[in-house]
């Protein structure tokens, strides 16, 4: 042993003495092993850290631990959308079956029906809103109720209309200065315009109450359709047994309002989306501004978005002024005279003009009183919290179907409040969900193919198309026809229990049976323990597999889709970055050794002919390069620690989108440093070092004691 | 006399053979028929089937009842069947199409090219023909369709006029005049639609003193989504005077109360 | 009995394809204590000789053995244990470790044949500096000396092992005359302290003038070998 221990010794000395004695190369093939430690420890810690960001939201959001899913289903389950939409998935029949074989599984503590969908809201034009309020005094009216709180309700939903039409007819005042046109479009200008003026009349209003329907639908169809505002808005929501959604995912939470009660038709829409969307875009850009100026230090003298949003929420004045009938115009217009300290006189418009004129000066204060005075009398939203809304949507049979529900409040996830992916997703209950998802049932089936039937209809292969239709002289061309006597009312009687009135609908409360019995498109499992994940999702697929319920399994991750991937995307460019990084800095370490090594020949041999084994000098110039990789390798992991720790100190690395906003789970990624991360830098870097000098050691090895006696000249 | 000029007449004609090219004055007078003999000056109320077939989906079906007052320019449909369609209905007047679904209560505004139902029906094909008012023709040839002699016609859009489709070509029969294949064009010339009008019947109106002439059965072809098909028949004509108060939202509201 | 017995041995080398011999059917024996010098010509096959009795290099045919072993018969491991334990080596250019000190370069040896205590090294290290009169410079880093001092320190190093045999193939060649009188002195005081057997190269007259016997080499044979101590007893008496 001991002859060993003093060969070591020098091997060691010699090693460390070439490192010092060519500085220069030492610190350069250190630099690099330095650099890729810290790129694997800042890498990897980073990485990490969203990994756990992700699966906080994802397990907290939507995705539980483990996801089903009907296995005939032409797509994959994405959580959080594709590329191409929702995902194309085949129905879960009945979901209690799935329900009471995987419940049974352990470790499972929850199973949670889902099904997610888009559809379309709509939201109508304000002009539409505002003449669809008026119809429904109107209706009562005519049906025969009065009252002075319904005559009070239809002066002002009138006088709001008119209001309209006058803001319309200033606006497109202005309009038809500006463009002249000829011809037909002309004429059909001209009837507009004449439309719009007669609607401005006194006499037309006064005239009101003399036909009122014919007036609504002068309004709706002749004034209207001139106010050209979006009508709709889509809505990504999430059917499922409400209770058991709180219950699976702590995240949730109800920021406005109540939930939906137990058993209830509704809906919670998601806040951010509400944000987003829904919001008066005003408002919006209000809150953008503000965000930007307190969050990220944006001021608006030098911020071309900034500026942009103060110049666009001066032209959205109309928006504005088009919600408030006249009385409230005339009382917010009071409250802000002394507020914004204008002359006695001002219009509103000329105030709001003054409110919106944001500078950083100015901002906060307008901000305020923005909240303060006007946000009171606006609808902030155009889908608020009591709201009943009309969803529409294709369902699975071909036709469009329609529910009405209720908003009981916004929702969002705690943490990934401001997240656009898991923010967007409301929630709905999942009666609503079946009616808009539309299933075809056995039943409807049958009435359509007795439909079908009943009508003779016969189809016709499109290629041969003309050929069957004109291909004979056989005289059906033409034929002779008998007026008959259409009774529209016998056609459509429908049958007394299906026409429960959507207001009957939506007082009912269905039991957990109803729920359960009937069509979801996925559930999430959650687990007791999250790390029996793997062991779980074996024992959910035998059960599955011994029930027949033809299920397919994933985890959570492979359930978010594009987003789930998006942390492999991150490890496979990490990974690819460090792999280039260290291929070039194995060319180059392994250069500067074999120049090293040749230097050295003379050196080597000469210790060889006095007696060094080959091992001893191979040993020599492992040791050298193992050292400089343990060395820079610690130095650049504590280096890298210090970057992470230093990231954190600095507020972390802020997410500045959506997506980021959703894989950090927060507003900021705070990165942590893992010992598998630090250890996992050092043996890469001595693995590649390590190897980068085998090609030189091997040179090494085979210098003759010969090359000793070569005479230098 | 007159028999004889009649025969010397279409003598000419069919010496002339199918080269025989449509002067423009008979081009005009050809398109005029089509539109004329269709008008109907009063009412209109027609029972219709509609089934649309979708590649990969199962069929839409409907009936439903479809109203017309041309002089209004006021359209409206309301289904009948299947049941739970029953009671929606489409209101259209001048510009405005408005969709109703009485389950939840409302009323929808719509554009003007909505797909009816979710079918490639589009309210024009159950509207009143106008081609005179909106297209300038163009004839292109005489040939066959089938076993009939056909002309050939295309139609562009008048400059100005709103319509669905800017160009069409339509193959009309030479010896009745009815259309018997329309094709859709979109303004580059991309084929967008075919329709097929195999059976033309013909019901006399009162309110016109005359004949009306409609296309029982009509099949539409999807030329962009291939696979898609859509056919409608006319069941039922009615040409009594309908309510006064019949193209309101009222009148459609109170049918599925 | 002789340390060194070189049998019949041939050297060639390739150069592209010709064949060149370096040494030519050479036999010679190495008696214990010897201080031999081999001259001739440049490219005669001195150096060859040197390397292949110092079992660096491996004959084309015949024998060498070394210290009652053949050469040809052991590992490349056996031989380098050999070199480590049997033979020194004076280099023409010193050929010392340049980041080790002169203590270091001296110590190396040792430390590879191992088994002896850290004393007993430092003691046998500087026992052999202060012999070769270089002592004072232990610390030194080979570059801080000059040539001559830097040949002592190579002297100090192929006799710390105490091996039978020390092999030194010019090892004047890179000093001024004076100098390289003095290390041929200090060879021989050595040689005459312990008994050690010098084999050395020289092409100088006055170098070969110290050795004990004289073999002549010119193309790759011997051309003679002359007893120098009996003569120079003959003729002193
Ligand atoms: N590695 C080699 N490859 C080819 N030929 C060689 C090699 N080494 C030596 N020779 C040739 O062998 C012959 C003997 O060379 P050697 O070096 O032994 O001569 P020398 O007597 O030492 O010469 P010098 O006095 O110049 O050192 C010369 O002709 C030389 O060119
Ligand atoms: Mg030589």
């Amino acid at each position: 042993m001991a002859p060993r221990r003093d060969a070591a010794r020098v091997l060691l000395r010699i090693a460390f003495r070439n490192l010092l004695a060519s500085p220069v190369r030492t610190g350069i093939l250190g630099a690099i092993v330095l650099v890729g430690a810290l790129i694997v420890v800042v890498g990897s810690s980073v990485l990490d850290s969203i990994d756990r960001g992700m699966r906080t939201s994802i397990q907290g959001s939507l995705g539980g631990h483990l996801q089903v899913y009907e296995a005939r289903s032409e797509g994959a389950l994405e959580l959080y959308g594709g590329l191409r939409g929702e995902s194309l998935l085949e129905p879960i029949e009945d979901f209690s079956k799935v329900k009471a074989v995987l419940e049974q599984v352990p470790n499972v503590k929850q199973v949670v029906p889902m099904g997610i969908d888009q559809a379309m809201v709509a939201t109508g034009n304000a002009f539409d809103l505002a003449l669809e309020r008026l119809r429904g005094d109107v209706r009562r009216l005519e049906a025969g109720e009065d009252g002075p709180e319904l005559r009070r309700d239809y002066a002002a939903h009138a006088a709001h209309v008119r209001r309209m039409v006058q803001l319309l007819r200033d606006e497109i005042a202005q309009a038809r200065e500006i463009s002249d046109p000829e011809g037909r479009e002309a004429a059909e200008r001209k009837s507009e315009w004449e439309a719009l003026q007669r609607a401005a009349t006194d006499a037309f209003w006064r005239d009101l109450d003399r036909d009122r329907y014919g007036s609504l639908e002068f309004l709706e169809n002749r004034v209207a359709p001139l106010a050209m505002d979006t009508a709709f808005t889509f809505l990504r929501y999430v059917g499922t047994d409400v209770d058991a959604f709180f219950r699976a995912f702590p995240l949730a939470e109800v920021v406005k309002g109540e939930r939906i009660p137990t058993g209830q038709r509704g809906v919670l829409v998601g806040k951010q989306y509400a944000e987003e969307w829904l919001k008066l875009k005003n408002a919006r850009r209000l809150d953008q501004i503000k965000d930007a100026r307190d969050r990220r230090g944006k001021r608006i003298a030098d911020d071309e978005e900034l500026q942009r949003w103060v110049r666009e929420n001066r032209a959205g004045i109309r928006e504005i002024l088009l919600q408030l009938d006249p009385i409230r115009a005339d009382a917010l217009a009071q409250e802000l005279r002394p507020a914004l300290g204008a002359p006695a006189a001002e219009p509103l418009e000329a105030l709001l003009g003054r409110l919106f004129a944001a500078t950083d000066e100015s901002f906060d204060g307008q901000y305020r009183i923005f909240y303060d005075v006007v946000a009171p009398k606006l609808r902030l939203y155009q889908i608020d919290v009591g709201d009943t809304i009309t969803i529409k949507a294709p369902s699975k049979s071909g036709y469009f179907s329609s529910v009405n529900v209720k908003v009981y409040g916004f929702l969002q996830f705690k943490g990934i409040e401001r997240s656009g992916i898991a923010g967007m997703m409301s929630v709905l209950d999942l009666m609503s969900f079946r009616d808009l998802y539309g299933y075809l049932t056995a039943e409807k089936a049958a009435e359509i193919r007795a439909l079908q039937k009943s009508m003779g209809a016969r189809e016709i292969d499109r290629e041969r198309a003309e050929a069957e239709l004109f291909g004979a002289a056989d005289g059906a061309l033409v034929g002779e026809a008998r007026v008959a006597e259409i009774d529209e009312g016998a056609l459509v009687k429908r049958r007394e229990e299906e026409r429960a009135s959507a207001a009957d609908l939506a007082a009912h409360v269905y039991s957990q049976e109803e729920l359960e019995h009937g069509v979801a498109l996925n559930a999430a499992l959650i687990l007791d323990d999250p790390r029996l994940l793997r062991r779980t999702e074996g024992d959910v697929r035998k059960a599955i597999a011994d029930a027949g319920l033809g299920l397919k399994v994933v985890d959570w991750q492979e359930a978010a889709g594009l987003v789930g991937q998006f942390v492999t995307l991150l490890r496979v460019v990490l990974f690819t970055a460090v792999v280039i990084f260290f291929a070039i800095a194995l060319v180059i370490i392994n250069n500067a050794m074999v120049m090293a090594t040749l230097q050295r020949v003379k050196e080597i041999g000469t210790m060889r002919a006095i007696g060094t084994q080959r091992r001893f000098v191979v040993t020599m110039l492992l040791v050298e390069i193992a050292t400089v990789g343990l060395v820079f390798g610690l130095a650049g992991a504590a280096l890298g620690a210090g970057v992470v720790w230093g990231i954190r100190v600095a507020g972390g690395i802020p997410a500045v989108t959506d997506l980021l906003y959703f894989v950090f789970s927060g507003p900021a990624l705070f990165p942590r440093l893992g010992a598998l991360a630090v250890g996992g830098s050092l043996a890469v870097v001595l693995l590649v070092a390590i190897l980068s000098a085998l090609y030189p050691a091997l040179i090494a090895m085979r210098v003759t004691p010969v090359e000793a006696m070569a005479t230098e000249d | 006399m007159h028999r004889a000029l009649a025969f010397l007449a279409l003598a000419a004609a069919l010496a002339a053979g199918p080269a025989a090219a449509l002067t423009p004055p008979e081009l005009a007078k050809v398109v005029a028929t089509i539109d004329e003999r269709q008008r109907n000056s009063g009412d209109w109320k027609a029972l219709c089937y509609m089934e649309a077939k979708e590649k990969g989906k199962t069929d839409v079906v409907y009936e439903l009842v479809v109203y017309r007052r041309d002089e209004d320019d006021k359209q409206m449909f309301l289904f009948t069947k299947p049941r739970a369609e029953a009671g929606k209905g489409y209101l259209r007047i001048d510009k405005n199409l408005w969709l109703y679904d009485p389950a939840v209560g409302r009323w929808e505004r719509r554009t003007e090219r909505e797909r009816i139902g979710g079918t490639d029906t589009r309210r024009g094909d159950l509207d009143e023909s106008r081609l005179v008012e909106e297209y300038d023709a163009k004839f292109e040839a005489d040939e066959k369709l089938g076993v009939y002699g056909v002309h050939r016609i295309l139609l562009v859009a008048k400059p100005g006029v709103d319509v669905a489709f800017p160009q069409v070509r339509l193959w009309v029969d030479q010896a009745t005049l009815n259309v018997l294949k329309r094709q859709e064009l979109a303004l580059s010339g991309r084929l967008m639609r075919t329709a097929y009008y195999p059976r033309w019947k013909k019901v006399f109106s009162p309110s016109k003193g005359a004949d009306v002439w409609y296309p029982e059965e009509m099949r539409l072809f999807d030329e962009i989504e291939k696979g898609n098909s859509t056919l409608i028949l006319i069941k039922e004509i009615d040409l009594r005077p309908l309510a006064a108060n019949l193209f309101t939202k009222a009148w459609l509201e109170s049918k599925s109360r | 009995m002789s340390i060194v017995s070189v049998e019949h041995v041939s050297k060639d080398y390739m150069l592209g394809k010709t064949v060149v011999p370096a040494l030519r059917d050479v036999s010679l024996a190495v008696g214990k204590g010897e201080f031999l010098s081999i001259a001739g010509p440049s490219g005669s096959g001195k150096t060859t000789l040197l390397n292949l009795v110092g079992c660096v290099d491996t004959p084309t045919a015949g024998r060498v053995i070394v210290a009652g072993q053949d050469t040809a018969r052991l590992s490349e491991r056996a031989l380098t244990e050999l070199r480590l334990r049997t033979i020194g080596f004076i280099f023409q250019s010193f050929n010392l470790v340049s980041v080790l000190s002169v203590f270091q370069n001296v110590e190396f040896p040792l430390l590879l044949q191992g088994g002896q205590t850290r004393k007993e090294r430092a003691e046998r290290v500087l026992a052999l500096l202060d012999a070769v009169g270089i002592a004072e410079h232990a610390r030194h880093r080979p570059s801080e000396l000059s040539g001559g001092q830097r040949q002592r320190v190579a002297i100090a190093r192929a006799l710390v092992t105490r091996p039978a045999l020390v092999l030194a193939d010019e090892p004047t060649a890179n000093l001024d005359s004076e100098t390289g009188g003095n290390i041929i002195d200090l060879m021989k005081e050595m040689n005459r302290r312990d008994g050690t057997t010098f084999i050395f190269s020289t092409h100088d007259p006055k170098v070969m003038a110290h050795a004990s016997a004289l073999v002549r080499i010119e193309d790759g044979r011997i051309a003679s070998r002359e007893d120098l101590d009996a003569a120079r007893l003959a003729g002193g008496r």
